[in-house]
């Protein structure tokens, strides 16, 4: 194999693990607040794109615009879900709550289908252009844009958490909600906001990924199921642990389809997941647990 | 008094007439089964199948029917679900049906099997996939081209009219990729084309830069694509982003509108094994395309789903004309149609092969401005 296929696999794994890590970012905001895992979350990144394709493809609107549009609404969406649901459970476990939102991914998914159909949906990229050439690899103008927003994000929430008063207020019910609620914050409004923020990063993931993927109704599934296991694989409870599993596990899957057949990409990645948790049960980074009993963030 | 009994003995009698007319037009009239998928991820196929078949079914009503008896459908919406594919099999074999259309997808196809050989009730079915008709089960007739034909014709397009001396092939990881790789391993063995990479896509994949790099690793002089779904629009996007310059052959998965859109300027030149050319209409074509065109307009141009819907129909009704009324002499029926010619193309079927379609039906065509246009029939 050649330094620039080498070179190539590295940047396919860059690009396809900072989808993931994006798609972590959204379920980590929530879980902080909640304990909860959004099974939702993957459709919240493919209604943020499919909404874009539609705000452009029929309505006619600008990318800027329709991006907007997206996002508000999948936003009030999360608000909504967390209104007319999560917050009408008085006394659930976590697994109650986990299991609502995995009801509502159901229902999301075939209303897409039913709106849209089975069809792929599709916008151009947000800078037309060739693709750029480092060295004989090849770097696609969406990719940089993916990886540059995620790290945006990323640095935005790392200062969200530490300097806003919401955002300390979130990390505060994710130490100890009780505690928190003992202290005058408002836990109930804080979960909101959890869930409003949550779905307006899974909404801009989608109108991030939609020009290199497609948007088709069923893809939420598997963009949950490997932005879970970033979160899995970085430790649950961090922005930065989100970011770190996402790359990971983006290079794990481009590495093994240099090495192995391509078709075991899948059962490569989550092998390495499930290997790295039974060393590292809190994952690379260290999750929640450790967390609690040091620095937050 | 008496006016008002003969009154009423006359519409008695009246009755008794119409009632009677009406069971004659019911044994007048012949069953066939439609289970296709008019809902769910499948739908999309389904439905404008659905919409060839009754079309074909009123066309041939029109033109004195089969000896004079009227087609009736019965249609039942599988979902895109095996288990409702099952029991919609059943169900129509119980309302007396002479053959059922469908299912759509492959593995619905495979459920269907052992409720035909209970049922004894032949299925035309749309699928490419190769096993299909060779499960040994007598009921299941293929009503479409067989991958192993589109298979060969990829290969034969590369390496006679593209001059490519070895290819690489792309595929999706379920039953139509896989078994398809395997017919074209074979087939290029026999044809001594050396495949150079191969790659397996899952299905539903959503990023193939890290296959096509390998793929181009290796420097074929033509890539075969095959598979469906929204991964072969990104496969293509993925192939041109990278700098491939070898020609792509796609299968019939990938010959889809949707999918063509949204690959963009990357399905542009792109050529697909496919079963029509949609810019030409062949004679048999026409009284379809004819249709369809006072239907959607001019520019209406026939699309797969049209053709095998619309052809399977007139298949069911050369076999149920030799059948007569004798509904287990319609696998006869068809094993007996020979140099049949419709839409799609010449269907033969004999007791050892249900193929229907062989490869002189098979359609290489190629995207121009978005639009497929025909390059070469038959292999």
């Amino acid at each position: 194999m050649s330094s620039a296929e080498i070179l190539q696999l590295v940047i396919t794994g860059l690009t396809v693990g900072s989808i993931y890590a994006l798609v972590g970012l959204g379920f980590n905001l929530i879980f902080n607040a909640t304990d909860v895992i959004n099974f939702a979350q993957g459709e919240f990144v493919v209604l943020g794109g499919i909404l874009t394709a539609v705000a452009i493809g029929t309505v006619g609107l600008p990318l800027w615009l329709a991006a907007i549009v997206a996002i508000v609404l999948v936003a009030a969406l999360g608000a909504l879900i967390d209104f007319a649901a999560i917050s009408r459970v008085k006394r659930g476990s976590v697994m109650t709550l986990a299991m609502i939102t995995l009801g509502l991914a159901v229902i999301v998914k075939t209303s897409l289908l039913l709106w849209v159909g089975p069809d792929p949906l599709y916008f151009d990229p947000f800078t037309p252009g060739p693709p750029i050439r480092i060295l004989g690899a090849v770097l696609q103008l969406q990719a940089i844009w993916v990886i540059g927003v995620g790290v945006l994000v990323m640095i935005a929430l790392k200062f969200f958490f530490s300097h806003s008063r919401m955002g300390r207020e979130m990390l505060a019910c994710a130490i100890d909600r009780e505690a928190a609620q003992l202290m005058g914050i408002n836990v109930r409004a804080t979960v909101r906001w959890s869930f409003i923020l949550s779905g307006a990063l899974g909404a801009l993931a989608g109108v991030l990924i939609t020009p290199l993927t497609n948007a088709t109704y069923d893809q939420g599934f598997t963009l949950a199921l490997k932005g879970f296991a970033a979160c899995a694989l970085g430790g649950f409870g961090r922005a930065s642990s989100a970011i770190l599993g996402g790359f990971a596990l983006g290079l794990i899957e481009a590495a093994s389809v240099a090495v192995l057949p391509s078709g075991l990409k899948d059962s490569v990645a989550l092998s390495v997941l499930i290997l790295a948790l039974i060393i590292r049960p809190a994952g690379l980074l260290g999750g929640r647990e450790e967390r609690r009993h040091t620095q937050a963030m | 008094m008496k006016t008002l009994s003969i009154l009423r003995s006359g519409c008695l009698l009246a009755g008794l007439l119409i009632s009677a007319g009406w069971a004659q037009s019911q044994e007048d009239s012949v069953k066939i089964g439609v289970s296709e998928p008019l809902s769910g991820p499948a739908s999309s196929l389904g439905v404008p199948v659905v919409e060839s078949i009754k079309t074909a079914a009123e066309f041939i009503n029109n033109n004195g029917g089969i000896d004079g008896r009227k087609i009736e459908l019965v249609i039942r919406d599988d979902q895109s679900r095996a288990d409702v594919a099952v029991q919609n099999f059943r169900r129509l074999a119980e309302e007396g049906v002479y053959g059922v259309i469908g299912p759509n997808q492959g593995s619905n196809a495979l459920a269907v099997a052992p409720v035909l050989l209970e049922t004894k009730v032949p299925m035309c079915g749309f699928q490419n996939t190769i096993s299909i008709t060779k499960l040994g089960n007598p009921y299941i007739f293929r009503c479409q081209t067989s991958d192993s034909d589109n298979t060969r014709a990829a290969l034969k397009f590369a390496s006679e009219k593209l001059g490519a001396k070895n290819v690489a092939v792309l595929y999706t990881g379920d039953a139509y990729g896989t078994e398809a790789f395997a017919a074209l391993e074979a087939e290029a063995k026999e044809m001594n084309i050396p495949i150079v990479a191969a790659e397996k896509l899952n299905y539903g994949a959503s990023d193939t830069t890290a296959e096509w790099t390998k793929i181009l690793g290796a420097q074929p002089e033509a890539v075969i694509l095959w598979g469906s779904g929204s991964t072969m629009s990104v496969a293509l996007r993925n192939g041109s982003q990278l700098g491939n310059t070898a020609p792509i052959i796609g299968a019939q998965g990938v010959a889809a509108a949707a999918i063509i859109e949204s690959a963009g300027a990357a399905a542009e030149g792109v050529y697909m094994v496919t079963l029509n050319a949609p810019d030409q209409v062949s004679p048999e074509q026409k009284p379809l395309s004819d249709i369809y065109k006072e239907r959607n307009g001019e520019d209406y141009k026939l699309t797969i789903y049209d053709i095998i819907g619309w052809d399977a129909v007139h298949i069911f009704a050369e076999a149920i004309k030799y059948a007569g009324e004798d509904r287990s002499k319609v696998v006869e029926g068809l094993e007996k149609t020979q140099g049949l010619k419709l839409a799609g193309g010449t269907y033969n079927y004999a007791p050892d092969s249900h193929e229907g379609l062989g490869s002189d039906s098979v359609w290489i065509v190629q995207v121009k401005d978005g639009e497929m246009v025909g390059v070469q029939k038959g292999f």
